[in-house]
């Protein structure tokens, strides 16, 4: 497509005849008033104001060459390009005061927990957390360390699972509760891998952004919501689970 | 712009479950501090504007600009993080980071407490059940990190104002305590 003055002038927000003279200031670089009014075929009157307009729009800079001389250099390429990248920033950083999303969206997240109670109360995070996003719980879970939640806890938030239609992988080490646990929960929504000669000492469930790790001496435990982590510890479950 | 402009303006018609408007607990965090003999322009600002980033769309880099870093890092501090999904890991989340900052930003935990106990002066036009929730949640959650905090021996001039606040909050926990079981006891 063939670039027309019009275009020129709309692109930058000057008139016609600035357009012109910026072009030919561009092309040759420096001219003087003269020069200008022979090569745009404008008169001297419109030549200078229009030069005038285009200093004012930082388009055109002026020297003086002699005691009654000045000549105008259209603003280099580079300088134009320098301008790009300084309001570039600025839009940048101006859309941060103005857009709180993007400085919600990569934010880190942690938190710590003690006791049975804070650690109840975070698997209902996950559990939340998994209904937001849609994925499945992948658990690291050791059956002797889950039974300190109590019996009625764990059937609660298994039935609250069942009913958010959220799926749970639970890897666990092969002992006699991990395999009474397999036998009584395994169903639709409840996927368990027993591992021969694993033996852990934290328990870990990951979802969505979040990952979650605790042990029972001391019960306590972190939350993090680190979408990178999250991400890394998916793929270490996956290569165990072997996805 | 004026901290009380701003806060006029975002909030205008806007009130608390008590029906009193929103600014008014805002006000009341600020008096409780000036009451505490606290004069500091990014403290008194951070009380009026402690809640702004949770009810508003206005974001942190707005704050910096308008009323500079320090109280833009004390009204952060103070704001749970809404990509938590329960009320518990808001809050938690919110506390822990409190407690983490606080050599940098003990008057982030300062104001904090005036906020609870600004919360426990106008309790009462929540249900018996919901006041008891919140006494457990700030005598659980929230006293153990203000009793570490004010162990610390580097907090200057706050220590005395964090101390006369823990008195304060203890004592306002015992009043409801005893309305509540009064009307239990009804």
């Amino acid at each position: 497509m063939k670039i027309q003055y019009q275009d020129i002038a709309e692109l930058l927000g000057i008139s016609l005849q600035s357009a012109k003279v910026y072009l030919d200031l561009l092309i040759h670089h420096e001219l003087s008033l003269a020069e200008l009014q022979k090569l745009t075929g404008l008169n001297k009157t419109v030549v200078l104001r229009e030069v005038r307009r285009l200093i004012k729009a930082n388009l055109v800079n002026e020297l003086k060459v002699g005691k009654n001389r000045n000549i105008y250099q259209g603003v280099s390429f580079l300088q134009l390009e320098e301008k790009l990248e300084r309001d570039k920033l600025i839009l940048q950083n101006l859309k941060k005061v103005i857009v709180p999303a993007l400085q919600q969206s990569q934010r880190l997240g942690i938190m710590k927990y003690e006791g049975i109670e804070g650690i109840r109360k975070v698997y209902l995070e996950i559990l939340e957390e998994a209904k937001r996003t849609g994925e499945d719980i992948l658990a690291i879970e050791s059956g002797i360390d889950i039974e300190v939640l109590g019996s009625t806890f764990i059937a609660n938030y298994i039935k609250r699972r069942l009913n958010y239609n959220v799926k749970a992988l639970i890897i666990t080490p092969n002992t006699a509760t991990d395999r009474q646990f397999m036998e009584e929960n395994e169903s639709r929504l409840t996927a368990i891998k027993l591992l021969p000669n694993f033996k852990i000492d934290s328990n870990l469930n990951v979802v969505g952004d979040l990952v979650m790790t605790f042990s029972l001496n001391p019960l306590q435990g972190t939350l993090r919501r680190d979408k990178a982590e999250a991400r890394t510890f998916k793929s270490i479950f996956n290569k165990l689970w072997g996805i | 712009m004026h901290v009380k402009s701003l806060i006029e303006y975002v909030y205008a018609g806007r009130k608390r479950k008590n029906g009193e408007p929103v600014t008014a607990h805002l006000y009341g965090v600020r008096n409780i501090l000036v009451e505490e003999g606290i004069h500091e322009e990014s403290m008194l600002n951070t009380a009026l504007l402690h809640d702004i980033l949770e009810d508003t769309d206005l974001t942190l880099d707005y704050l910096a600009l308008k009323f500079g870093d320090k109280t833009a890092k004390l009204v952060d501090l103070l704001s749970k993080d809404p990509s938590w999904n329960t009320s518990y890991c808001r809050m938690k989340s919110s506390m822990d980071e409190i407690e983490l900052s606080w050599i940098d930003y003990p008057e982030a935990v300062t104001i904090k407490m005036a906020d609870r106990l600004h919360n426990l002066y106008t309790i009462d036009g929540f249900k018996p059940e919901k006041q008891r929730e919140y006494i457990q949640e700030t005598e659980e959650m929230l006293f153990p990190i203000f009793e570490r905090i004010y162990e610390q021996n580097n907090l200057g001039r706050l220590k005395k104002v964090i101390y006369n606040l823990l008195q304060r909050l203890r004592k306002e926990i015992q009043l409801i305590d005893e309305r509540l079981s009064q009307t239990k006891a009804v």
